[in-house]
């Protein structure tokens, strides 16, 4: 909060309301963070939504200040995490029995997608060598280290078709973001970045196989094989390309969800970089590199950054705002002036477009 | 004694499993567990149906690391069956050497361990058909 604060030009007092993100915090973590910033007796509210718990708060933060309510908001995400597998909210039996992995639900719609459209475990390793080898340019990032293809599949296999390096591990963390209105942006810093559309979607039921809503994480253990339905994050970001007027073609750089890279190829797809059934294509043809045609995860992505969930969104949010304001030393890409940041948790999706003049 | 993992799950009938689920007769839509308000249509045109276990596997995974609080071994076969009532149910694979998308499984109930009284715990899992039988 505070290098946020610095980066604003402003001070923790003009700071008029607060959104914490955190899973793991426990109640009234934001309060609790805020005495060592200092009691200001603003209002502090705690978000919760898994891995897009961040990008729930910063959307709050936007709608307070879209709305006129306040000038200056200030988001918060703080996590650490436990070791071990993430398992959303269960019931005792689905623990007991093995039903509460969620790399397991990834798995199981990376294996369909596989016998479907023809991808292998080589596209997998594409997109988790291109992210470990942007790693290396991000201060940020808690793996720095690149790794071959081949390092990546003969890895420990986690739940097959994904090894380990295919997956964000399990962290600590914290991020912070000011949103502010437009007057007030100008008068605090030049660097100022404008939210063209935030959006959330939660699951519909009967989506397209792959999608986040098949994840039968959630107690609900069944899917439909009869309807089709477009998946969370295709309607999360069809609804900000709607809000924003611009098209994934106007894109210059995204941070996408990559819990596993399998996330990342669906995600290409939800987000219109290609179409249906050809994400792992633009693996293949080194699109999303720094230098390809559609950058994607240039910090390195979750996969090398870590899972904190809390601050992920937060994580992605920051490194877009850095590429359009050109300060990502080391892997920026050049002339970025739209950029978009995906989160997804909680069976959820979420995308923020931001636009710098 | 036998007892289920969990109530409203399963029974048998004759000696066959069947699995406690809920129809909407106004999408269509049947749903696994049961659940009194349709997840699709938001209606509460539901019926309480049992279904037979049949299906194939749509997909499935091999699990390699023990789970918190998992009370069987690992690796475990992991699996979305498909029934033909139009719905894709999760599921663990017993019995199953070298799982195929599309292979044919049916239901059957195994012992998952005990409870501190001795009980034989019971869940539902899925089974390789016996002629192999394969759709895509």
């Amino acid at each position: 909060m505070l290098k946020a604060l610095e980066d604003a030009n402003l001070g923790w007092a003009d700071i008029q309301a607060l959104y914490c993100a955190s899973a793991f915090g426990g109640m009234g973590v934001g309060q609790n963070v805020a005495t060592f910033l200092g009691l200001t007796g603003i209002p502090i509210v705690n978000v919760e939504n898994a891995c897009a718990s961040s990008l729930s708060a910063f959307r709050l933060a936007f709608q307070s200040v879209a709305s006129g309510l306040y000038d200056v908001v200030g988001v918060m995400g703080v996590d650490k995490m436990p070791g071990g597998f993430i398992a959303l909210s269960s019931e005792p039996w689905q623990r007991k029995v093995g039903y509460a992995v969620t790399p397991a639900y990834m798995a199981l719609n990376c294996k369909r997608y596989m016998h479907d459209h023809g991808m292998t475990a080589e596209h997998l390793a594409l997109v988790s060598a291109k992210n470990h080898k942007n790693s290396t340019r991000n201060p940020y990032a808690m793996y720095r280290k690149e790794y071959s293809t081949q390092e990546i599949l003969n890895a420990k296999m986690v739940c097959d078709p994904l090894t380990i390096y295919m997956f964000a591990p399990v962290n600590e963390g914290a991020g912070a973001a000011i949103l502010c209105s437009e007057d007030i942006a100008r008068k605090a810093n030049n660097l100022k970045v404008d939210v063209m559309a935030v959006t959330l979607a939660s699951p519909l039921y009967g989506e397209v196989s792959g999608s986040y809503a098949t994840l039968g994480a959630l107690p609900m253990i069944c899917s439909s094989a009869r309807l089709k339905k477009p998946s969370v994050s295709t309607r999360a970001a069809a609804e900000a390309y709607r809000i924003s007027g611009i098209g994934p073609d106007d894109v210059d750089v995204a941070e996408l969800n990559d819990g596993s890279s399998w996330d990342e190829i669906q995600n290409y797809e939800a987000m219109g970089f290609c179409k249906e059934g050809e994400g792992y294509r633009l693996a293949e043809r080194n699109a999303t590199s720094i230098d390809g045609e559609i950058p994607v995860n240039p910090s390195g992505g979750m996969e090398s950054k870590g899972d904190p969930v809390g601050p992920t969104s937060l994580g992605q949010i920051a490194e877009i705002v850095w590429q359009l304001r050109g300060k990502a030393e080391g892997r920026q890409i050049n002339g970025a002036k739209i950029g978009l940041a995906q989160s997804a948790g909680a069976a959820s999706s979420g995308v923020v477009i931001l636009n710098a003049d | 004694m036998q007892i289920p993992i969990q109530d409203g799950l399963f029974r048998e009938d004759s000696g066959q499993p069947r699995l406690l689920a809920s129809h909407c007769s106004a999408c269509g839509e049947t749903f696994f567990p049961r659940r009194n308000i349709c997840v699709n249509c938001n209606g509460n045109h539901i019926e309480e149906i049992t279904l037979d276990g049949e299906g194939h596997i749509y997909t499935y995974t091999i699990v390699r690391h023990k789970p918190q609080e998992y009370i069987g071994s690992v690796p475990y076969i992991f699996a979305q069956i498909e029934l033909p009532e139009g719905l894709r149910i999760n599921g663990t694979l017993t019995a199953c050497d070298d799982p195929q998308i599309g292979m044919r499984v049916k239901l059957v109930l195994k012992s998952v361990g005990q409870d501190e009284k001795g009980n034989d715990i019971f869940m539902f899992m899925f089974q390789p058909m016996n002629n192999h039988e394969s759709v895509t």
